[in-house]
């Protein structure tokens, strides 16, 4: 099953830039850009879980 | 010895690669100028607005061919209306001109990447296919050629050919192992490249 990103929606939603969500989750804006833009090729657990790892 | 910068090899292989560039491209002119000229002289003559005793080079002297590699017949006794057996010993030499221009600039393309800092990237991998590609073109047309050469001697039944042969001696394997060598590295590169790809898109 093809996993589909649909973050630019949410934000535009949500009214939120991806600097707002990048100072939240605490996600570099480098990376967020490429899950936006559909790049991202993996995910790392620490990515996923940052408190644990 | 350093990697990069002033002085380090990949700058001495560059330079290097430059010039046999710029002599390649001289090459590939001279070749295209011998090519038309030839071209033009046989026509000339096989229309008669040339006299035939200009094709001999005077004093008995003729041109000495060796065709087939190494291992080949010698052919004496050449004129230069043999059009049969210049034709395609240019085409060869044509040829293996225009790849080697095309392997250099490759190698160059590579070599710029390189300097820059990046030298696992899809590109690089598509040059060395190019390579290999072009390697094997050139074996290819070069046995067509020969092949070529063959026919026509048979047809214009020389006499100074006795016997033709066509043989893959340890030169022509060394190539073909050299192609099989550069088909594996560019495939290595590519799946490299693929990695880092993945690597620099994993967050």
């Amino acid at each position: 099953m093809a996993i589909r990103v649909t973050l630019d929606r949410i934000l535009l939603e949500r009214r939120m830039s991806l600097t707002d969500l990048s100072e939240r989750v605490g996600v570099t804006l480098a990376n967020l850009s490429i899950l936006k833009t559909g790049k991202a090729k993996a995910i790392r657990f620490s990515t996923l879980n940052p408190a644990n790892c | 010895m350093k990697a990069l910068g002033k002085g380090s090899i990949a700058a001495i292989v560059e330079a290097g690669l430059g010039i046999t560039r710029i002599v390649l491209w001289a090459l590939i002119g001279l070749w295209a100028a011998a090519f038309l000229a030839y071209l033009a002289f046989v026509g000339l003559i096989s229309t008669g607005a040339l006299n035939p005793s200009l094709a001999e080079l005077g004093n008995g002297q003729n041109l000495h061919i060796r065709i087939l590699g190494s291992d080949g017949a010698a052919i004496d006794n050449v004129q230069w209306t043999d059009w049969h057996l210049i034709v395609p010993a240019l085409l060869i030499a044509g040829v293996g001109i225009g790849g080697a221009l095309i392997i250099v600039t490759q190698l160059r393309l590579m070599f710029l990447s390189f300097r820059s800092g990046e030298p696992f990237r899809r590109e690089n991998a598509n040059h060395l296919r190019v390579i290999w590609i072009t390697m094997v073109a050139i074996e290819l047309s070069r046995y067509v050629l020969m092949g070529l050469t063959a026919a026509l001697l048979y047809q214009v039944q020389d006499p100074s050919v006795s016997a033709i042969s066509l043989s893959l001696d340890g030169e022509r394997l060394s190539t073909w192992g050299s192609i099989l060598i550069l088909i594996v590295l560019a495939e290595v590169f590519r799946e490299g490249a693929r990695l880092k790809e993945e690597q620099e898109l994993t967050i």
